[in-house]
């Protein structure tokens, strides 16, 4: 499904046959930093990635078979990055992605962006729309702009990492896997959710963390307010080595100690009837 | 089956066929006709392991009853499910809010998606999913009990809904019809604010409120009406009732619904399955099972929908109950003549 634009493939330019092609073998230097099989646009900056791109594609209809046909043939190679151009708000780009490539989309997209993905990464450099990384279950997906609302949506495994901010029920029902928004997020980050984590680098709407259970959810800057029956608390140390981790994997600037975490009350109150829970006592 | 209710469409008959109408030499349903506007609407998979359950749902769909259930309720990592595997039986995705145990693989082939935006309920009566439930659903957690959601995560109010149905269309490639489950008791509520919104059609849910068959029949017309005055007077309308007859089924499909959910016929066949791991395990056995006890209930549903087919609601029933023909629009018949015998009637 495509919005109202139409993919467009430019003239001078025509989708990589990949059948023609090995994946795992590209016979094409990454080193020279031009595409595999068509001219790179003179007029487009090329990304840290792109410099290493293998391929570039068109994204037609059939992109999905594409990637899949190019894909590592094992997930221990060395996987092929690929560039897709002309994918200029399609919903539902990446959807259902399995493959072992590394891709970078130049474009903004529309609704659904990897949804129900299990496998594969993503960069995208632009705004996606409503619930990227819907029912995600394995796979990282990188956004460069802002995202919609209902991001990582029903996640089960897999990251979703927005580099903007994102809008509404971030993270709503997640079980699995992390969300992290550099930026803002709306109202209803957390709802519902099961398990996974939720990590937000600016401030937070109304009701973060509603009827969540199980979530980690740590937050850097302000909350609108709180859903009823949760609190902030500190981080614990276990929390803070977590989260510093996941910080320099995900390239999110700052410490870890800037970030508060986001708990039910009753959780928190058996934390602290656990002795040395929440400060322990090396003495 | 035996008719279990005293329901009040009982209190609708059918209606002779005029002395004056020519015989149809040719009165049957073409064989390639499967559906037989029959669904079951939400068997308790867990119940019986996933291998019996495919067995079971590939059994009754053979016989026409769409069947409800997500590929992990059918088959396993190691094991593939031959009901799925066979295009021509009906199969119905059960869309609930959580979402829980869907993969990508469950819109691949799916002839109708049930979109719940209503809260499922426990077997306890409780408004969530018990350990049972949520072990065969995948979710792993250490809560007892998980509470259900009344929209999906995405949305925070109804009229939002069509953000849900349009990512159904792109999951789907928009093959599967998508259909929009609502409650009996909310459909003033909430029917207005989803009118206008790009479903295939609506199931509605009566059974869970306690409402009687006659009251949803009169719900259907309601929501029929409804569509008719906006141009979609064919949308697909399917009904989720409480334990009906087979005779009673046909009179909901012959007054309004496209479709009635018959758990109470099939949920059994789960419940015996679980008192006994080793019963019925082999796919004819089932098969024949469902032969045995239902066969002849669908039978019937047809072929009383078929007869009442090429007449209109109005002249297929009749009733002797002043009320309900006018609630229904349906002929009243006199029984005057007859007097207190036929009034007591």
């Amino acid at each position: 499904m495509t919005a109202p634009t139409p993919p467009r493939r430019p003239s001078h330019s025509s989708p990589v046959n990949p059948a023609n092609h090995s994946a795992a073998a590209p016979d094409k230097s990454p080193s020279s930093g031009s595409s595999g099989s068509v001219d790179q646009p003179a007029t487009e900056p090329l990304t840290e990635f792109a410099a290493q791109i293998d391929w570039e594609i068109g994204a037609p209809q059939d992109h999905m078979e594409m990637i899949q046909a190019m894909s590592a043939a094992d997930p221990d190679e060395v996987w092929p990055n690929l560039r897709i151009f002309n994918a200029d708000r399609t919903h539902f780009f990446l959807a259902g992605l399995n493959a072992s490539v590394r891709l970078q989309v130049d474009s903004p997209l529309g609704s659904h962006v990897m949804a129900y993905a299990s496998h594969g990464e993503a960069r995208i450099v632009g705004d996606v729309g409503h619930s990227a990384g819907d029912g995600l279950c394995g796979g990282v997906m990188r956004i460069r702009g802002n995202a919609g609302d209902g991001l990582g949506v029903g996640m089960t495994g897999g990251t979703v990492a927005v580099y903007g901010s994102a809008g509404d029920r971030v993270g709503a029902l997640i079980r699995g896997g992390g969300v992290f928004v550099r930026g803002n997020v709306g109202n209803d980050c957390g709802y519902g959710a099961l398990g996974g984590m939720i990590v937000i680098g600016g401030n937070a709407g109304h009701r973060l963390g509603l009827a969540s259970q199980n979530v980690s959810i740590f937050i850097r800057g302000k909350v609108a307010s709180l859903a009823d029956g949760m609190t902030e608390a500190p981080l614990r140390k276990r929390e803070l080595l977590r989260l510093g981790m996941v910080m320099i994997n995900a390239s999110i600037r700052g410490e870890a100690k800037e970030f508060r975490r986001i708990v039910p009350v009753e959780t928190l109150d058996l934390e602290k009837s656990r002795r040395g829970e929440v400060n322990p006592s090396w003495r | 089956m035996e008719p279990e209710l005293n329901d009040g469409l009982d209190r609708l008959v059918w209606m002779p066929e005029p002395m004056e109408a020519p015989v149809r030499w040719v009165d049957h349903e073409p064989i390639s006709d499967r559906f037989a506007g029959l669904f079951w609407d939400d068997p308790m998979w867990h119940y019986v392991k996933p291998s019996i359950a495919d067995h079971w749902a590939k059994a009754v769909s053979s016989f026409g009853i769409a069947v409800s259930a997500l590929t992990r309720d059918v088959a396993t990592e190691t094991m593939d499910s031959s009901w799925l595997e066979d295009a021509t039986l009906p199969r119905i995705l059960p869309y609930r809010n959580e979402r829980f145990g869907i993969r990508r693989s469950d819109f691949d082939r799916v002839d109708v998606v049930d979109v719940r935006v209503t809260r499922h309920r426990s077997e306890d009566g409780r408004w969530g999913y018990n350990r049972e439930e949520l072990q065969r659903l995948g979710v792993v957690t250490e809560l007892p009990f998980v509470a259900s959601m009344g929209l999906p995560p995405e949305i925070s109010k109804v009229d939002q809904l069509d953000r849900t149905i349009e990512s159904l269309r792109g999951l789907t490639s928009g093959k599967s019809k998508i259909l929009i489950s609502i409650s009996a008791a909310s459909v003033a509520q909430d029917f207005p604010a989803l009118m206008s919104m790009d479903w295939d059609g609506f199931v509605l849910r009566g059974d869970d409120d306690g409402f009687d068959g006659l009251i949803l029949a009169s719900i259907l017309r309601h929501m029929r009406s409804q569509l008719s005055s906006i141009g979609k007077k064919n949308s697909m309308l399917w009904v989720v009732p409480p334990p009906l007859s087979p005779d009673n089924i046909a009179k909901l499909i012959v007054l309004a619904a496209d479709a009635v959910a018959v758990d109470s016929w099939c949920d059994p066949f789960l419940w015996n399955s679980s008192e006994s791991s080793s019963f019925l395990s082999s796919e004819d056995r089932c098969h024949n099972q469902v032969q045995t006890t239902i066969g002849s209930d669908v039978d019937r549903v047809r072929g009383l929908v078929y007869a009442a087919k090429h007449r209109q609601a109005s002249s297929a029933l009749g009733t002797t109950d002043s009320e309900i023909s006018r609630l229904l629009d349906l002929p009243l018949i006199s029984t005057s003549a007859f007097g207190s015998i036929g009034k007591s009637q």
